[in-house]
Order: C-alpha cells, then sequence, then structure tokens
C-alpha cells in the first residue's frame, strides 16, 4: 500500500499570478507518528523523516514512492531530523535522550547520549551551524551543541526554562531558535554560547518555529497567537501578520528559495504561503481531513509537509 | 521459574517506584504543569487529573479526537492513564500526544502512583 503514490494533481488556482501549485501525496505504513521531514537538496532525492510513534528513520524515494524504515533503538522516539552537509541524517531522539546520527549508505547508527546529569531534556529540533557544530533544543529548558569531529557535547540552561523548540541558522551563521513555553526567540552568541532572549511583541504569543530568509531575517510561527511574525535582526524590528482564519494556530515555518513563507495551519489545516512583498497568504490543501504538519522543509520548487494525523508525506510543487 | 519472574518483577518496581515520579515527569513536564496557575502550554494542566473526564478544561484547546473520547466517557483512572502513558494513539486515535509513549510498564505505575498524590 505504502508502495502507491496516490497522486491528486490539483490545480489549485491562488490568488495572484503564476502561482499555480500541485499537490502530491505519498501514504506511510499506518501509525509511524511521522513528525519532521527534511529533503535531499538533490532534485528527485531521497526525503527522510522521524517517525516518533515507531522509533524509526524513514526515507522516501519521491520516484517510486518506495519507504523504507531505519529502526533507531529501543525506546526511541525521534523528535527532528536534519541533513548534514555529507547527507547524512541525525535526529533529535527525545525517547533515547541521544542526539543519533544514520549512516546514509550502510544505514550504521551512532548514538551520543545526554550527559545522565541532565537528566531527560525532552530532545526537539537541531540544525548544523557553518562551522558544522550541530546546535540541538530540549524542550525541557535547554539548549546545546555537539562537535562531531570530536564528540564534545555540551548542554546549557535555556533562559526561562522550559520550551526550546524549533531551531534554525541565518546565511552569516547565526543560530536562532524559537521558545514555546517561553514565548520568545534566542540568538546564541557565537563567542560565548550563551543564549540572547528576543522577545516578540506579542505577550504569550507561543514561538513553536523558526526559519531564516536569505538576508537573515528571522521568521516565527507563532502557536498560541496564530501568527507569522518577522525579526530583522539588523534593525530589531519586529512584524506580525494574523494567519487567516478565525481562530488560527500556527505551527511551523519554513522560507523557500524565493523567500516566500510557508506555514502550517492547525485551526483550519492548511498550509498558507506568505509574500512578504504583498503581504497576502495564499491557502493550499491535500485531501487530508486532518493533516498536523508538525513541520515544513523543502528544495527548489517543492515544499514537504509530514502530515502526523494522516500518515502521509505531501509535496507542493509550483513554478 | 515462577520465583525468579516474581523477583525480576518486584526489582523492576522497585527501580521504578513513586520516588522516581519527579524523573519520569520530566517525560511531561515540557507541556504539562501541576501548578495551577500555569495555564499557557502546550499540554492541559493536570492538576486534579484523576477522575476528570477527558477533554474537558474550558481554557485549554483539545483536539477533537480527545473531545470526542470524553464525550464517549472516557475519565482519567489508574488504569485508563496507564493505557494512554503506554500509547495515546492507540487508546486515543488522531490525539496530537501521538509519539509519546512510556513503555516500561514499571515506570508508568510509578510515575502514576506519584502523579495520584503530585496533582491533587
Amino acid at each position: 500500500m505504502h508502495r502507491l503514490i496516490v497522486t491528486l494533481v490539483l490545480a489549485l488556482t491562488a490568488a495572484t499570478a503564476a502561482a499555480q501549485v500541485t499537490v502530491q501525496e505519498y501514504p506511510l505504513p499506518p501509525r509511524l507518528g511521522v513528525h519532521d521531514v527534511w529533503a535531499d537538496p538533490a532534485p528527485d532525492g531521497p526525503v527522510w523523516f522521524s517517525a516518533q510513534r515507531s522509533g524509526h528513520l524513514g526515507r522516501l524515494d519521491p520516484k517510486t514512492g518506495k519507504v523504507e524504515l531505519i529502526p533507531l533503538g529501543p525506546n526511541s522516539a525521534p523528535h527532528g531530523v536534519i541533513l548534514d552537509a555529507d547527507g547524512a541524517p541525525w535526529l533529535t531522539d527525545g525517547g533515547q535522550n541521544a542526539i543519533v546520527r544514520v549512516d546514509p549508505t550502510t544505514r550504521a547508527v551512532t548514538k551520543w547520549p545526554l550527559p545522565q546529569s541532565r537528566g531527560y531534556v525532552n530532545l526537539n529540533t537541531a540544525i548544523f551551524d557553518r562551522g558544522g557544530v550541530h546546535w540541538f533544543t530540549g524542550q525541557n529548558g535547554v539548549y546545546g551543541r555537539l562537535d562531531p569531529r570530536t564528540g564534545d557535547l555540551k548542554v546549557f540552561d535555556a533562559p526561562k526554562g522550559r520550551g526550546p523548540y524549533g531551531i534554525h541558522v541565518t546565511p552569516e551563521g547565526v543560530v536562532y531558535y524559537a521558545s514555546l513555553a517561553g514565548s520568545h526567540i534566542a540568538r546564541i552568541d557565537a563567542a560565548t554560547d550563551k543564549a540572547v532572549m528576543i522577545e516578540p511583541p506579542t505577550p504569550g504569543q507561543g514561538a513553536r518555529r523558526v526559519w531564516s530568509d536569505s538576508t537573515g531575517v528571522v521568521w516565527v510561527s507563532e502557536w498560541n497567537s496564530g501568527q507569522l511574525s518577522r525579526y530583522d535582526p539588523r534593525t530589531g524590528q519586529w512584524r506580525q501578520w494574523k494567519a487567516p482564519g478565525a481562530r488560527p494556530r500556527v505551527y511551523a515555518v519554513y522560507v523557500d528559495e524565493r523567500d516566500k513563507v510557508w506555514v502550517s495551519d492547525w485551526s483550519d489545516q492548511v498550509m498558507l504561503r506568505f509574500d512578504p512583498a504583498t503581504e497576502t497568504f495564499e491557502s493550499f490543501k491535500s485531501s487530508s481531513g486532518t493533516a498536523d504538519v508538525r513541520q515544513i522543509h523543502g528544495r527548489r520548487g517543492e515544499i514537504w509537509t509530514p502530515e502526523s494525523a494522516a500518515d502521509k508525506l505531501v509535496v507542493y510543487r509550483y513554478r | 521459574m515462577g520465583l525468579a519472574i516474581a523477583l525480576l518483577v518486584v526489582v523492576s518496581e522497585r527501580a521504578a517506584s513513586a520516588q522516581d515520579g519527579p524523573r519520569l515527569f520530566q517525560r511531561c513536564y515540557a507541556c504539562h504543569s501541576l501548578d495551577p496557575a500555569e495555564r499557557h502550554l502546550s499540554g492541559p494542566n493536570l492538576r486534579e487529573l484523576f477522575g476528570r473526564r477527558a477533554g474537558v478544561l474550558d481554557e485549554f484547546e483539545y483536539s477533537l479526537p480527545l473531545r470526542e473520547a470524553g464525550r464517549r466517557g472516557l475519565v482519567w483512572t489508574v488504569e485508563t492513564l496507564d493505557r494512554f502513558l503506554e500509547d495515546p494513539e492507540e487508546l486515543v486515535p488522531g490525539v496530537r500526544m501521538s509519539g509519546v509513549r512510556l513503555r516500561d510498564p514499571g515506570e508508568r505505575r510509578a510515575l502514576i502512583r506519584w502523579l495520584q498524590g503530585a496533582t491533587r
């Protein structure tokens, strides 16, 4: 079943010109608990995903729809997955309280457990900086860094405790993360490894994920407020846009190669594309009634979404 | 053989007794609070959890499946919480806390025993 590619070519005509987007759905084996997704940058390259409920790394071949599941170990419950510069998947495995790397060729699994003295940190998401250092968040109130070359792993207390969630890096190499429970974003000072808190204007907004555009502007998905917000580090200025709908819940954010901003809204269960030039949202939807898209990733011309409530990976292709 | 198994069970339960509750609660801590004043987290407040129908706190926006489960009669007890923590998706298909599982029965018992006191 999971080999079957269900193609819905929904030519969704959006409000603006040249906005044709097609949607293709890839069924996954049921009840894996797909959480995050990361597309190899090569066109038609594999798309990797974390299967939190079942404890697997997943690999989808978009050309055939074939899905491979790689077990990560006892009690595994991976939240995030990212690729390093060599194309190897790395997972933030909350169940094992460890950073996990999977060799893309041999499928060998290597683990870096967090120090026992830190206890359970609820590992969330990670990103590599330009120097190849792996930065991660732990939702129980930590962030940290792992240098894969030396194995040196450091864990730091986050300001305001619990909440560190999505994390990303700007083209200049500056790492930012969002704190969901702490309702702020933070910039990690490269010289000191300190997290410098930056508070959005909306109190209690629930900053969930962050993504940088090509100019280093940081976009934030705000779960509680239902807003997409924009932070410009050069000026310190914020702007916010409420997502459409009566009571939006904005979960994930991603900026594509044209600096259009994509977010997932759980209230209307839609994908939204925001054009910063016109300050307008366009709405797109798969065939799923409830999708619960927890993360977004992409590559040129494609936006990939893990539908955690529908056991699917869905790609939105645009020209 | 039976005695050995019984001893193993006892050892296992001792390994995760109620005093391990605070440690085990770290699995829940990011999204749930026992402090009645903390109502802003991404999971519902757990104060006075036991005996409560699922999905009924006014201030929390539950997923539809959890609200439906409550309407159908799901009440949080030692037994239902044990099943939920083992595999939330199994007890309430479509629940948003679907991927978080506490697989070890001894740990679940210890956590639930501790929560019975801590949520009062």
